[in-house]
């Protein structure tokens, strides 16, 4: 026979741990949001496959005038929005004291296409670079041109090359 | 036993395989700056702003880190950098820090706008260098030339504050003085004021081409004049010996930031009168003067023949 009051507390003690259950879902269901801003950001790699340094080493040539080609130069973005890049030159390859020859800067060219002599004022090298996808990177290789003049020294001659990257209409004009 | 080989050869294999992919690494130099760029609201008067910008080495070798502030000039092919103007108004700290690759730097700055500014000031720039801490690589052959280059990932940070200015070239006549008459072996001044209503630097070259009926001369002239600076062009043109008459002075200027490729131009009439015909003028009046007035020689000579 069914006792009425056991049924009764059962009945009870379900309903309780009913509410305390849902009380838990509701603890549990209850949303939180998180967020986080995400600058610009502009970046650029300069390589030169092979070496073990930020150096190009466009070896050894024979100073007879002649053009010489070096590839394995690569520029990489990874930036989060389009860009431009830049390169110039700091001056003329210069040797070591006291060799006093120069190599022209006349003589240096890079090239993505059509080769550009360098100078010590920027040239644009890549236009409106499109922002690489999620989780990669773009790269464009260049092609260096090196000739030395007939008469050079032997000597090992240096400049430094700059890689600038700004992003593109950066200085867009703005209405005041 | 074959087992037991194959136990000892993976080892073996996977420390290969892990090389193999060392080998195989290429070195870079790269750096990241975030945010890529400043706005500053300006609404006249003088105004603060200031900024942080992350600086991060990416690539694989420790980095020497320079940050200049800039005012910068862009246009669809060109991009200069002065340290004029705007360039003025920013401070950063640090300018000079080391960075080991994944290393990264907070870099403040502070923008002092004055109360007016310039139209040709809008722009500024953080310029962010990074130099390889590498050294020179070892030479090739020691019988030819051996060429380096040293490659720097450089990163530009526009600050913009106003409207920004183009690249204008653009050169001014205001006044010019030529000589009007000279005489042999003498000096004339030629002088050109000049104003540079554009917004770069311009780059002046020149000449000045005397020409006269018997004769022609070249004066060369150069000069350089910043943008929003008067300049005076000044030179000199000696007539010779055997010039003389009427001749015709066509000043050509050339001037351009890089190619030089817009000309102002003056003319001058220019009187040259030798000096010979001055002396030869006087030597006929001198004469002309003698025998008018029947001037007598005050030396009498008078000559007898010996008896």
């Amino acid at each position: 026979m069914i006792n009425k009051r056991n049924i009764v507390g059962v009945i009870a003690v379900v309903f309780m741990i009913l509410c305390s259950a849902s009380t838990a879902f509701a603890a549990t269901s209850s949303t939180q949001q998180a967020q986080v801003t995400v600058s610009d950001t502009v970046a650029i790699e300069a390589s030169f496959g092979g070496t073990q340094n930020a150096l190009i080493n466009l070896g050894s040539v024979v100073a007879d005038g002649n053009t010489n080609t070096v590839n394995g130069e690569s520029l990489v973005t990874k930036s989060n929005v389009i860009i431009d890049v830049y390169t110039r030159a700091a001056g003329a390859f210069s040797g070591n004291a006291p060799n006093t020859d120069t190599i022209a800067l006349s003589n240096f060219r890079w090239s993505t296409g059509t080769p550009t002599a360098y100078t010590n004022t920027y040239a644009k090298v890549i236009d409106n670079w499109a922002k690489p996808s999620q989780g990669s990177s773009l790269s464009q290789a260049v092609t260096f041109d090196i000739a030395a003049p007939v008469g050079t020294t032997p000597d090992t001659y240096s400049t430094t090359v700059y890689f600038s990257a700004v992003k593109h209409n950066a200085a867009a004009p703005t209405t005041p | 036993m074959d087992s037991k080989k194959i136990l000892k050869i993976i080892p073996i294999i996977t420390v290969f395989l892990i090389s193999l992919s060392f080998i195989g690494s290429v070195a870079a130099a790269g750096l990241l700056a975030s945010p890529g760029g400043f706005q500053v609201k300006f609404t006249g008067g003088p105004t603060t702003y200031s900024g942080t910008v992350t600086v991060e080495n990416i690539g694989d070798n420790t980095l020497n880190v320079t940050i200049n502030p800039k005012r910068m000039q862009k246009d669809n092919i060109n991009l200069l950098f002065s340290d004029t103007g705007i360039a003025t108004w920013i401070s950063v700290n640090p300018t000079n820090f080391t960075l080991v690759p994944k290393e990264k730097k907070d870099v403040t700055f502070t923008v002092n706008v004055p109360a007016n500014i310039n139209y040709y000031d809008a722009v500024g720039a953080l310029i962010i260098d990074g130099y390889s801490q590498q050294s020179q690589t070892n030479s090739g052959n020691s019988n030819l030339p051996n060429l380096q280059v040293q490659q720097v990932p450089e990163l530009v940070v526009p600050i913009v504050v106003g409207l920004p200015g183009p690249i204008i070239e653009s050169l001014q006549l205001t006044d010019h003085k030529a000589p009007t008459v000279l005489l042999s072996f003498m000096p004339g001044d030629f002088t050109y004021q000049l104003n540079n209503n554009g917004t770069v630097y311009a780059n002046m070259t020149g000449n000045i081409e005397v020409d006269g009926l018997l004769s022609k001369h070249n004066v060369p002239i150069q000069g350089g004049v910043f943008p929003g600076d008067n300049y005076t062009l000044a030179t000199k043109w000696t007539p010779d010996f055997l010039d003389f008459g009427l001749y015709n002075a066509k000043t050509t200027l050339n001037y351009g930031r890089e190619q030089q490729d817009k000309t102002l131009q003056t003319d001058d009439t220019i009187l040259v009168i030798p000096v010979w015909l001055i002396i030869l003028i006087i030597l006929a009046v001198v004469i002309w003067t003698i025998r008018k007035k029947e001037i007598k020689s005050p030396v009498n000579i008078k000559i007898e023949r010996k008896k």
